[in-house]
Formats: structure tokens, C-alpha cells, sequence
């Protein structure tokens, strides 16, 4: 994979009827790099993604994604290199069967049918759903339309993911399964969540938004440690983080 | 109401089916031409939307029974006259197909007195240029909004109305084009259009009050239009293609009129006189004789064969002694028992 | 609203029993269409009071019907409002025209009731013909040959998404009912007020959804033409079926051989 950055610079939208969602942010992630995005429902998190994917397009400052500056003009070169796992999976599939929404993508990509054949099932077995493959779309699960949204996106062969809450309305087991396969793609993530037990075993690194700023951005275990800036995120403390706290906390007293 | 192809004669049914795909056709090089931005999603969606609509009732004020909306005045003040034609012309053949509403061949006038009259008639010719007056009064102001609601209700109420009507005044034409059922045309179409009238009220009542709170609760998506269509440029097409449809509905309808002379003829005296000796027996309508004497004498070619026979018509009947007949009924049944005993086996074979 | 459940298992019932039939489900799509219309229409030039012609294609349908293995609790559910809209209609014709066409010493059968069974045949005959197509096909590769056929594309893709979202939208409508229902209106008359309001709700949140798988299909290439995957393939079976059934239509339409039978006896 060559090398994808993501270089955001003073970055803003505001939406048509008044509403900010988005001020000065900028921030650069490397290429292969975890970054969880976390903070308030309605903080931008939602807004961030889309202009990453050239969904929307910032009203100021530049997002360079590998030597490429977002235009309307990159936007579908831009697209084929982001892909964009949606909340709803409901919306992000909306062809009447599995193979079809999979296909969909690199079809749009003028790639010969044979090609779009294989790009079909290695999709379908990044994600362990080969079965699923002749399925119609609307009597999946949660977790497979989940799943099947997930090798849709990876069938366009990204370089980077982006995911809007993709724990979210997931059992204990899919959600399981939905963790060990991001631990098993080496495409740079930006997941937005509010799921921090997972972030803390998925992302080492954490942007965290409050009112459309950045308000932290580093290493995600010192955000957990911060009880302060996890208010102001409006989010509480992981459970595993507490339990780490508590540990290295014991580990200087006993060194002391 | 939904046609069944058991009504239709065939070269009616195929008319419909033809006319149908050029108006589907046209549509779909319209739309390619004239949105800039077709937003399929929508379009598709609120296709799904238009079921679920459908199997929600509201009690109908005055009546007291319930109904629902056909949606064609709704579609196409939301989407757009074509787009809004091809989603509830999807809606009928989806209905058609997986609800057994209506059937394959009569999908073709299905799709004219439903989709059509509404969507590409009646909307653009009253609707429309009353929402382009609404829409520039509510964006820039000039008049106070509850000036216009009540307009705004009575024109949605009156195409609702005309359109629901004219869609009836199809199916009765087209019920008589076919020559299959005996309904003399006058009874029938006032039976249509009077319970067409409450429903067409109540639909019209229901999409205003539907648009009213969408325009309150979210505004731009009625002006959403405005940025994907051009402007009103395109309604000689349209008005093109109902000019060749009433061509050519007139053309079917004389076609049967003339082929028939002597047996049209003298049904009328027949009508006339048998129609009063029903009115006591089984006239289900209660209808006044003088009444009925005028209409029949309004429409006097209209009137059906209600049996009276010439020699020509005995031709084109089949074979129809008792022999025939009861000899098929015998086959039809031993098939009929066979099957159900076949698919009866079938069915604990396949539980075990 | 109407049950929820009910209606879904009418939706899915035309789908969970495509697996159940043998040898048409191979056989291609556009064929059966071409050959169900020709069916239909063949029948509709009989005379609508030739009940003894009708009656075979109900016969060709029943024997159908066993070979494909489709329920008949299935059609028979599914065909009887269309079938009380139809004897509602066809009843005015015994009414009506009552010219003797049989009798049998003093018992007179009309016109009008040949003609009133004919056209309940009729009703019959094409409700189930759709049925089986439908139910033997499967809604997804029906719509694809129906774009075979030169069917427009933006039909198609109407058709394909509409089935896709039915089932979303109707549990949508479901919660919204719910909502309403558990604030006290579920007996008292569902008012055009609240029935807009209702409606209007399903209307924004339809066009919200709208936005969003626009916006999924445009992040992943969507350019304005949406191609599916023609795999449907002609093959001698194909040829083989449709000469088939064509000879059978052609033995109902021009051979009639019920019609025999009146000169046997």
C-alpha cells in the first residue's frame, strides 16, 4: 500500500440554515494509524467524516489525502481511497442482494466483470461472510448488514477507512467479531465512537471534539486518565482504564 | 380503484399496456433530461414510503368509514411530475405483481388512471402553477402565510377530486371499450364517480393536511424541487401525449361503437324498456326511472348488449350446448380434486 | 395500522417459496414472462361467454401449479380480494342479460351467467399466472429480465429499490404507530389531523434516509445509471421450454379442444 496521509488544515463548515458544526480543526494522521474520534453526540464527529470522504467540502483550509487536496474534482479519486462505513447500515446497503451492493462499487469503477467477481469474494472473506453472498440485503441482521456494509466499503479497495459509530446498535458477539477484524486491517482507521472499550483496544491515538473544535489529540490512554477532559467530552471513564489507573497508581506506591 | 384483466378484452388491455410503456419511456428520457441531479434514492424510497402509507387508514369525516391515499397528488408535489409518474406507476406493478392487486395485463390502464391522470395531468394543469405562487409568497413573504393555506387546501382537495374522478371515468370507459361485464355505462359511472367524489375529498383533505405539516415541520424539502428542476419548459410533451391517449381512447371506443350498428340499435329500445321493469326487481342503486331514461338517451350508443342477440354475434360464440359445457365442468372438477390431493400429499411429504 | 407481521409474511411469503420449485426457477426469466403474457392474452380473445374454451387454461394452470410445487393455500390467499372485486363486477351480467343460451326442459341457463363464470375463470386464470411467475422467479430476477426486455432503467431500479425498502419503511411506519399509540389514541378514530401528522413524520425521516443512501451511493462511485450484473444466460433448456409452452398455448387458442368434446357426446 503506498502511503495515505491525512493532512487537515483550519478546516470549517457550517451548515445551510446556520448550524456550525465544524471550526479551525486540523490535525494529521500518518498512514496505517488508529485514531479514535471521540466526543458529544453532535460535537462534528458525523461532519469531520464526511468532508474526509469529499461527501461534503470545507468552506475553508485543505485536507491533502496523500499528495491529493480535496476538490470537486479529486472527489471520486478521493472516494475510491476513503471509504465510509456508515451508522446505518440500512442506508449504506441498498441493493436487493449481498453480491450486487458488494459489486456495486468497483462496477461504478469501470473494472471488467471478472475483476469485479474477485474483488466480490475477497470482500466477502475479509469479513467471514461468504455465505451470505447470493443473501437478500433486507433479511440480514444488524451484524451482518454490518458486516456486508463493511466488505461493500472494502471491496473499492481503500486505503483508508472511516467509521461512524460502528459498534453501535451491535450484540456482545457481533461487536466482538466487528473488533477483531478492524484489529485485522492494516488500512489506516478513523473510528467515531462513543464505545471507548474499544477504542482503548483498538486506538492507540485519540482526537477528542467538543463544539465543533479539537480539544485533544494523542495518545488515547492519557485521555482516559484525564476524568477532566472526559467530562468536558462528556464521556466517562472506561472501566478497563479505571482498572489500568488503579494499577499503575499501586505500581508507584509500591515503587515509593 | 385496480382493474383485473378478467374485465378487459384483450386489444384493450394490450392499448393500455402499450400506452403505459411509452408514457414510461418518455418519462425516463425526460427525467435523464430535465433533473440535473435524479435522485434515485428518493425516488425509490418514497415508492417504499407510498406502501406504507397506503396501509394506514384515517376515518374519512362524514362517512365514517376509513380510506387511505393513492399519493399521486403527494408524489408529485414532491418529487415532480415524472419522477413522481414512475414511482407510483412502481408502486402499481409491485402491488400487481407481489399482492396479486390487479393483474399483469391491466397494469397498462392501472398505471394510465392512477398514475397518469394524476401525476401527468391534473398536476401540472392545477397544482403546479398554484405551488409556484404559494412557494414565492411563503419564501419571500409578501403575503401573510395563512392567507394562502386556505387556497392551498381547496386546490389540493380539487385535484385530488378531479384526478381520482377522471382516473373512474377510465376505468368505466375502459370496463366498456371491453364489452365483457353488462353494466350499462350510465349506472356504472355514476356509481363510480359518486364513491369517487368522498374518496377524492377525503384524499384531498388528507394530502393538504399532510403537505401543510411538512411544509411547517420541514420547509425546504417542498422547495427542494426548485433545485433540481428547470423551468416548466417540456408540457408539450405532455399534453402531447394526451392528446394521442384521448386519440386514441376515442378510436377504440368508436372502433366498438360501429362495428356493432344493427345489435347497438336495438338494444336501445330494449334498454329503455327493460331498464324500468329492473329498476323494481333487482336494481340494487335505486335509481329513478326519468333519471335513467335521460341518461340512457344521452348516451344512446353507449348502451351494452345486454343479450339481445343478431346473427353475427351467435357466430362468435363457441360451441355452447349443455353437452360441451357440462362435459368441461367434469374435466375441470376431476382436475381440481386431483390437484388438491396431489398438493395435499405433497405438503405431508414435505412436513415429515 | 394493519398488523405489521402480517403484511411483512405476505411480502416474503411471494420469496421463501422460490426455493421450493424444481425445474422453472432454471429456466430464463425472460422467457416465462414472454410466455405468461402471450398465455394471458390468448385467453382474453376467447369469447367472454366460452366458458368450455376458458376452462383448459385453468387446467394447464392447476397441473402448473403441481409441478412447480407452489402451495395452493398461497394463491388462494393472496387472490381473494381481487377475486369478491371481480364476482362484485361480473354478478351484474346474470343480472342483466338474461337470454336463454341452454336449456335443459324448463331449466333455463342465461348468457349472462356463462359469460359470469367465464370472467370469475378469467379473474382466476391471470391472478394465478402472475402468482406463478412471481413466486417461480423470484421478484430480483424478474425486474433484471425485465430490464432485458428494454424495460427503462430508471423502472427497473425503481422496482429493485422499492423492494428493498418496503420492509424498512413499514417498521418505520410500525414505531411511529407505536408512539402514537402508547400516548392513548389507540381506540379513539384515527382523525385526518393526526393521520397527517403521522404521515408528514414518515415523510421527513423517508427524506432523511433519502440523503443518506445518496450519500452512500455517491462515496462509492454512483455516476447516475445503476448496472447490475447480467448473468442470464439463453440456453437450449430455454428454447426447449418456451417451444413447449407455446405449442400448449397454441393446442388452447386454435385447436380447442374442449370443444370436442360437445361432438363426442
Amino acid at each position: 500500500m503506498s502511503h495515505h496521509y491525512i493532512k487537515a488544515e483550519n478546516l470549517d463548515y457550517t451548515y445551510y440554515g446556520g448550524t456550525k458544526a465544524i471550526e479551525d480543526i486540523s490535525f494529521y494522521i500518518g498512514h496505517g494509524e488508529k485514531v479514535a474520534l471521540v466526543g458529544a453526540n453532535g460535537a462534528g464527529k458525523s461532519t469531520l467524516l464526511l468532508l474526509l470522504n469529499a461527501l461534503l467540502f470545507t468552506q475553508r483550509g485543505s485536507i491533502d489525502i496523500g499528495n491529493t487536496i480535496i476538490t470537486e474534482k479529486t472527489a471520486s479519486y478521493i472516494r475510491r481511497k476513503v471509504g465510509f462505513i456508515f451508522q446505518n447500515s440500512d442506508n449504506q446497503l441498498f441493493m436487493p442482494t449481498v453480491d450486487e451492493e458488494i459489486a456495486f462499487g468497483p462496477r461504478n469503477m469501470g473494472l471488467p466483470n471478472d475483476e469485479v467477481e474477485k474483488r466480490v469474494d475477497m470482500a466477502l472473506e475479509a469479513v467471514k461472510c461468504q455465505d451470505l453472498k447470493y443473501s437478500v440485503t433486507s433479511h440480514l441482521s444488524g451484524g451482518q448488514k454490518r458486516s456486508i456494509a463493511i466488505a461493500a466499503v472494502l471491496a473499492m479497495d481503500p486505503e483508508i477507512l472511516l467509521m461512524d459509530e460502528p459498534s453501535s446498535n451491535l450484540d456482545p458477539y457481533s461487536r466482538r467479531l466487528l473488533i477483531e477484524r478492524i484489529k485485522s486491517f492494516s488500512h489506516t482507521c478513523i473510528i467515531a465512537t462513543h464505545d471507548l472499550e474499544m477504542v482503548w483496544e483498538l486506538c492507540p491515538r485519540s482526537i477528542a471534539i467538543s463544539e465543533g473544535k479539537i480539544i485533544y489529540d494523542g495518545p488515547s490512554k492519557s485521555l482516559f486518565y484525564d476524568k477532566e477532559l472526559l467530562k468536558e467530552c462528556r464521556l466517562e471513564q472506561p472501566y478497563l482504564a479505571q482498572i489500568e489507573q488503579m494499577k499503575e497508581s499501586e505500581k508507584i506506591r509500591n515503587c515509593n | 380503484m385496480h382493474m383485473s384483466d378478467a374485465l378487459l378484452s384483450a386489444p384493450v388491455a394490450i392499448v393500455g399496456d402499450a400506452l403505459a410503456i411509452g408514457l414510461i419511456s418518455v418519462a425516463a428520457v425526460i427525467i435523464r433530461k430535465r433533473y440535473k441531479n435524479v435522485n434515485v434514492a428518493l425516488m425509490g424510497v418514497m415508492g417504499a414510503f407510498v406502501f406504507a402509507a397506503q396501509m394506514i387508514n384515517f376515518t374519512i369525516p362524514g362517512t365514517g368509514s376509513s380510506g387511505h391515499i393513492v399519493g399521486g397528488i403527494l408524489l408529485s408535489t414532491l418529487l415532480g411530475a415524472w419522477p413522481a409518474f414512475i414511482t407510483l406507476s412502481s408502486v402499481l406493478i409491485i402491488q400487481a405483481l407481489l399482492f396479486a392487486d390487479g393483474g399483469i395485463l391491466a397494469l397498462g390502464w392501472n398505471i394510465i388512471n392512477i398514475a397518469a391522470t394524476s401525476c401527468l395531468v391534473i398536476y401540472p394543469l392545477i397544482m403546479h402553477p398554484f405551488l409556484k405562487r404559494f412557494k414565492k409568497g411563503y419564501v419571500n413573504q409578501t403575503s401573510p402565510k395563512k392567507h394562502k393555506y386556505p387556497a392551498f387546501v381547496i386546490i389540493t382537495i380539487l385535484s385530488c377530486l378531479i384526478g381520482l374522478e377522471i382516473g373512474a371515468f377510465g376505468v368505466t370507459l375502459e370496463t366498456l371499450a371491453s364489452n365483457i361485464t353488462t353494466l350499462p355505462f350510465g349506472k356504472f359511472l355514476l356509481f363510480m364517480l359518486s364513491i369517487h367524489f368522498f374518496i377524492g375529498i377525503g384524499e384531498g383533505l388528507a394530502t393538504a393536511a399532510i403537505l401543510l405539516f411538512v411544509v411547517k415541520y420541514k420547509p425546504d424539502i417542498l422547495f427542494q424541487n426548485e433545485r433540481m428542476e428547470r423551468s416548466g419548459k417540456g408540457y408539450g410533451k405532455m399534453i402531447l401525449t394526451f392528446a394521442i391517449l384521448a386519440i386514441v381512447v376515442g378510436g377504440v371506443l368508436s372502433w366498438y361503437a360501429s362495428s356493432k350498428p344493427d345489435g347497438l340499435e336495438w338494444s336501445i329500445e330494449k334498454v329503455e324498456v327493460s331498464e324500468n321493469q329492473e329498476m323494481e326487481d333487482a336494481n340494487p342503486l335505486h335509481f329513478k326511472s326519468e333519471e335513467m331514461q335521460k341518461i340512457t338517451s344521452i348516451f344512446p350508443d353507449y348502451m351494452l348488449n345486454n343479450g339481445s342477440e343478431n346473427e353475427e354475434m351467435i357466430h362468435e360464440r363457441a360451441q355452447t350446448s349443455i353437452a360441451g359445457i357440462s362435459g368441461a365442468l367434469i374435466v375441470l372438477l376431476i382436475t381440481i380434486l386431483l390437484a388438491v390431493l396431489i398438493n395435499y400429499r405433497k405438503r405431508k411429504q414435505a412436513d415429515r | 395500522m394493519k398488523n405489521l407481521e402480517i403484511i411483512i409474511s405476505e411480502i416474503r411469503s411471494v420469496e421463501t417459496n422460490a426455493g421450493i420449485t424444481g425445474t422453472k426457477t432454471s429456466v430464463n426469466p425472460c422467457g416465462s414472462i414472454l410466455i405468461s403474457i402471450i398465455f394471458l392474452v390468448s385467453m382474453l380473445t376467447f369469447s367472454i361467454y366460452d366458458i368450455v374454451n376458458t376452462i383448459p387454461y385453468v387446467i394447464t394452470l392447476l397441473i402448473v401449479l403441481i409441478i412447480t410445487s407452489i402451495p395452493f393455500s398461497l394463491i388462494l390467499r393472496k387472490s381473494k380480494y381481487l377475486l369478491l372485486f371481480v364476482l362484485f363486477i361480473a354478478i351484474f351480467n346474470p343480472i342483466i342479460d338474461r337470454n336463454t343460451a341452454i336449456e335443459i326442459g324448463s331449466f333455463k341457463i342465461s348468457y349472462g351467467w356463462l359469460s359470469f363464470f367465464t370472467i370469475l375463470l378469467r379473474g382466476f386464470v391471470s391472478i394465478t399466472t402472475a402468482l406463478i411467475l412471481v413466486i417461480s422467479t423470484g421478484f430480483i430476477p424478474l425486474c433484471k429480465a425485465l430490464e432485458k426486455l428494454r424495460l427503462p432503467n430508471i423502472l427497473v431500479t425503481q422496482l429493485l429499490f422499492v423492494y428493498r425498502y418496503i420492509i424498512v419503511l413499514l417498521e418505520e411506519a410500525s414505531q411511529i404507530s407505536n408512539a402514537i399509540k402508547s400516548r392513548g389514541y389507540g381506540n379513539k378514530k384515527f382523525t385526518i389531523k393526526l393521520y397527517a401528522i403521522f404521515i408528514a413524520q414518515l415523510i421527513i425521516k423517508t427524506y432523511t434516509r433519502a440523503e443518506m443512501i445518496n450519500m452512500s451511493m455517491i462515496s462509492r462511485g454512483f455516476d447516475g445509471e445503476i448496472r447490475t450484473r447480467s448473468d442470464m444466460k439463453w440456453k437450449r433448456r430455454d428454447t426447449f421450454f418456451c417451444i413447449i409452452a407455446i405449442v400448449i398455448i397454441f393446442i388452447l387458442r386454435i385447436v380447442k379442444p374442449f370443444g370436442y368434446i360437445d361432438k363426442l357426446l
